[in-house]
């Protein structure tokens, strides 16, 4: 009968890196509040995604694309076309992953308590309360016009081993997120030709919340 | 004179200087029959790891809330850094650990990591790699992709905290259920959980910080939920109980007998008479109970007390006697003519009373002598003491009760005639269908009875954290620990099939975190041959991501750099250890062991358990409570043997004294014995051991009361009869008394002895009447 508890710090990883997807970190400033004011809150968003990781000790980079959706009460739906077909569907109660149609991994909520704050942390930073970040994070807003970019850097050492620097930037949506981790692996994620209301509700990926 | 007050002396130092502790661990009261010392080391360790612990859960609808309250919490108990200390939550810099493990990553797969290296392909090896590569959001991972490419590692990372369901989130520990997030609070006590004055100390704090933590929702439109749990809270309830018990019926029984004697003899000094006899027995019994057994458990002060209650029949023997003598004669002639009849009652009382401390209980043990000391302290007393206070003149009233001594004459006589035909068929008629009835229970359990909100508490809290069975389990032995390791993990293959039926949901053990020597082989070898040195692999995901042979082996080299044995020494040496620490029992004697737990096991399924352990070397099912149950079974029929056994040592004593007469004095008690044990089974009480130790009693008191008929030492029936009245009544009073008892077990013998004595009281006018 001991109640102590097993840390996982991967799960906070896995939480981080999701929410550093789809979000910035906030700050009551007047940047902050303008940076919030400017993003827009839809139900649901959809659009294309362009990815590249940079590993240490490759040579190349490594390239992948295809389309995702951001919906409030559903979920991330994360569907690659390229270089092969994989989907990852990260719903309130499972995170789903998908190989060209086949079933690789299913993780339920009952399984991993976590998956429902890592949820949980996206929608609430989507829907623009973006103070949580700002616990494991020295947050930095900088605005220009209609674009805005905020840096985030680890508060914490042994964070920093695993995500060390990430910059997220954007306008009336999250266009570009960088992430450099500890061991000097980058990924780099381009968002583009967004769509929200009916005609993100039309496309393919929405279909795949069920 | 002088004995008294050295003891007294003795008792009030004892008070002055904070001696007297009164023990509350009701297990502390039963026998230790384990001889196995693997066994006795298991339930240590298991017990000193929650022993000193209070766990508390504090909850709300949103995580902000239930930090706020949580932090109120903590915020009360930090002031009181004596009494309790919050276990730091969270090791912030958990890569250390980590770093050890990673280390040895070849070494450790989990029973579906080795099933699915088994069977997968290799292209399916190819895409789980490259879906963990790509996916941005692909769930946790260990460090590099490089590092861990087919998130073996981490996957067995995942494995580990799904031990748990606790989480870390901001420096604070916390599950969560539905749409409610629960802090955890942990905290260990700094002096012994089982002591009343812990409890009397702790508990005020943690109501407090109770009421805190509730106090942040006001204004707000939450509720903040305060579950709490812990040996403490229970021992503490049990003490409070207790504490009102021993107020409730000792009162009772001290202001019921006065009122009985006022009525009797119009005299205080009878009533103060009869109060200092009992007061120097139980001020004998504390003072030299603490002297050998240095502590004095709260049920013996409890059971002790009342059983000294039966000091004050000897006081009234002598008082009523005293009454009816004729005045001229002196009060210590009189008392030499009551001393046979006195010695033999006390010695009757008192063979009844060792017989209990002849069981190796350590329970019955201490209380038994402590009632034992009291009662001889009492009756030395009254020996000494109660010629000198009581002149004749100490009673006004020289026919006390005249209706009651009125009844006498009314009473059928017995013999072969129709009223006693009737009497003894509705006696057999409602006797023989409660003997029926009547039925066994032995559950250790019912010698506790906690309040229902502390086991929904508990009940609650151990479905949040998702904890094992602590008082159910296998021991694992071996020759080395290498062989408890090996066996620990043929034991939970076999455990593996009961979770995919759904009879458990999980277990822990040590070599979860640390397989056997044979099985880190193994996994190294199978990751080796079907990922590392396989020829499709590695070559096939580096034509995925266009890289060339020369990454292929860079790979290789990168991933087995480190591949040396992980050794228990080694694991045990790290923080994350703590978690499963208990559960290694280590080297005893010549033998290695340790502990394997389960989750959600429920009785019903305790036959399938049992039958796993069956034909596997060194495995062991333990069932404490079980165990315990079985222990007071056995003692129950040796109790029930022992009463029988006592029945006829009693009937060879009075025998010596009264001869033919002898069965008149004791089948009143056998009567009621009778008549009690229908009465029990009709009202659907159990039998258990504390019964039989009713019956024990019973057999001593209600013989004495068939020596009072008999001896009619002043030749006047009705003042006997007034007198056994008047004992019955006392005797009512205080072990009667217990059968108000919230405690099962004070209640079912404080219920044995008042259907019992009430018996015994009306049978005995029927027997031997002239």
């Amino acid at each position: 009968m001991k109640y102590t508890s097993i840390f996982h710090p991967l799960l906070f990883r896995c939480a981080l890196l999701c929410l550093l997807l789809y979000c910035l970190p906030a700050r009551a400033d007047g940047v902050m509040a303008r940076i919030q004011e400017t993003i827009a809150k839809p139900d649901m968003l959809c659009g294309q995604f362009e990815q590249k990781k940079t590993l240490v000790g490759m040579k190349k980079p490594l390239l992948s694309s295809g389309r995702f959706c951001v919906a409030q009460d559903k979920g991330i739906v994360w569907h690659a076309t390229k270089p092969f077909d994989s989907t990852i569907r990260i719903t309130k109660n499972e995170i789903v992953q998908q190989y060209q149609g086949d079933t690789t991994m299913r993780m339920s909520t009952e399984k991993e308590p976590a998956i429902q704050t890592i949820n949980r942390i996206i929608f609430s930073l989507i829907a623009g309360d973006f103070s949580p970040l700002e616990t494991y994070f020295n947050v930095a807003p900088a605005m220009t016009k209609n674009n805005w970019q905020v840096q985030l850097s680890a508060r914490d050492a042994g964070l920093r081993k695993a995500i060390d620097k990430v910059s997220v930037a954007g306008d009336q949506y999250v266009k570009n997120i960088q992430i450099e981790e500890g061991n000097g692996d980058k990924t780099q994620i381009v968002f583009s030709a967004i769509l929200t209301g009916e005609a993100a509700a039309a496309t393919r990926e929405a279909a795949m919340y069920e | 004179m002088l004995i008294v007050c050295v003891f007294l002396g003795h008792t009030i130092f004892l008070f002055l200087h904070d001696r007297i502790h009164p023990d509350s661990n009701m297990l502390a009261l039963l026998p230790t029959q384990n001889h196995d010392p693997v066994m006795q080391r298991a339930f240590t360790q298991m017990l000193d790891a929650a022993e000193q612990h209070v766990v508390v859960l504090v909850g709300a609808e949103k995580w902000e809330e239930a930090v706020a309250a949580a932090d109120a919490y903590t915020g009360v108990i930090r002031t009181q850094t004596n009494l309790l200390e919050i276990n730091p939550s969270m090791n912030r810099d958990q890569s250390e650990w980590i770093a050890l493990f990673n280390d040895h990553h070849l070494r450790l797969l989990t029973p579906d990591q080795r099933k699915l290296l088994e069977t997968r392909t290799s292209r399916q090896w190819l895409e789980t790699s490259l879906m963990k590569l790509y996916s941005p959001v692909g769930g946790p991972k260990a460090g590099a992709w490089q590092d861990d490419p087919f998130d073996l590692f981490g996957g067995w990372l995942m494995n580990r905290a799904s031990e748990t369901p606790v989480r870390p989130r901001e420096g604070r520990l916390f599950v969560q259920e539905g749409d409610r997030y629960y802090i955890l609070v942990l905290m260990t006590l700094k002096a012994k959980a089982f002591s009343l004055e812990t409890a009397e100390k702790t508990m005020p704090v943690l109501k407090q910080a109770e009421r805190a933590a509730r106090d942040t929702a006001q204004g707000a439109k939450t509720d903040i939920d305060v579950l709490s749990t812990g040996f403490l809270l229970y021992a503490a309830a049990g003490s409070a109980q207790a504490q009102k018990e021993i107020s409730i019926i000792g009162l009772g029984s001290l202001f019921g007998v006065a009122l009985l004697l006022w009525v009797t003899f119009r005299t205080i000094k009878s009533i103060l008479m009869i109060w200092l006899s009992v007061i120097v027995g139980c001020i004998g019994a504390v003072s030299v109970c603490s002297l050998i057994f240095g502590q004095i458990h709260m049920l013996t002060l409890v059971f002790g007390a009342s059983l000294l209650g039966v000091a004050q029949d000897y006081g009234i023997f002598f008082l009523c006697n005293r009454a009816v003598s004729n005045p001229e004669e002196a009060s210590w002639s009189v008392l030499r003519r009551l001393l046979p009849s006195m010695i033999l009652i006390f010695g009757m009382t008192v063979t009844g009373y060792m017989m209990l401390g002849f069981m190796p209980f350590p329970g019955l043990q201490q209380m038994a002598l402590f009632s034992t000391v009291g009662l001889l302290f009492a009756w030395m007393t009254i020996l000494c003491w109660f010629p000198v206070m009581a002149r004749a003149n100490f009673t006004k009233q020289r026919a006390p009760w005249p209706y009651y001594r009125n009844l006498l004459t009314k009473l059928p006589a017995l013999g072969m005639n129709r009223a006693t035909l009737i009497v003894a068929l509705i006696f057999v008629g409602l006797a023989i269908p409660g003997i029926i009835l009547l039925r066994a229970n032995d559950d250790v359990r019912l010698l506790q009875n906690p309040p229902k909100y502390l086991i929904d508490d508990q009940i609650k809290i151990s479905h949040l954290l998702d904890m094992p069975a602590a008082a159910q389990f296998y021991i694992v032995r071996g020759n080395s620990a290498e062989q408890v390791l090996l066996r620990e993990e043929a034991l939970k293959d076999r455990l593996g099939i009961l979770i995919s039926r759904g009879v458990i949901s999980g277990y822990q053990a040590v070599s979860n975190w640390i397989p056997s020597r044979a099985t880190q082989m193994a996994n190294r070898d199978l990751i080796k041959e079907k990922l590392l040195d396989n020829r499709e692999v590695l070559p096939a995901l580096a034509t995925a991501i266009g890289e060339d042979a020369q990454w292929v082996t860079t790979m290789r080299e990168r991933i087995t750099k480190t591949d040396t044995e992980l050794t228990l020494e080694q694991f045990l040496s790290t923080p994350i250890s703590e978690t499963v620490r208990h559960l290694w029992i280590g080297n005893v004697g010549d033998e290695y062991a340790s502990i394997v737990l389960l989750k959600n096991i429920s009785r019903k399924d305790m036959p399938a358990l049992i039958a796993l352990a069956n034909g596997m070397d060194g495995v062991q099912w333990v069932d404490k409570v079980e165990e315990i149950s079985s222990v007071l079974r056995t003692y129950r029929h040796y109790m029930g043997w022992a009463v029988l056994l006592a029945y006829v040592a009693v009937f060879a004593l009075l025998f010596i004294r009264y001869r033919k007469r002898s069965w008149q004095v004791i089948a009143p008690t056998i009567f009621a014995g009778i008549g009690t044990l229908g009465i029990l089974g009709l009202t659907g009480q159990n039998l258990q051991l504390f019964t039989m130790v009713g019956f024990m009693l019973l057999l001593g008191l209600g013989v004495d009361y068939g020596i009072f008929w008999q001896e009619k030492v002043s030749g006047d029936k009705g003042y006997t009869w007034v007198e056994i009245g008047l004992c019955a009544v006392t005797a009512l009073l205080s072990f009667g008394l217990l059968s108000l008892s919230a405690t099962p077990v004070l209640h079912s013998f404080g219920l044995t002895l008042l259907a019992g004595l009430t018996l015994v009281w009306l049978f005995v006018p029927f027997f031997g009447r002239e």
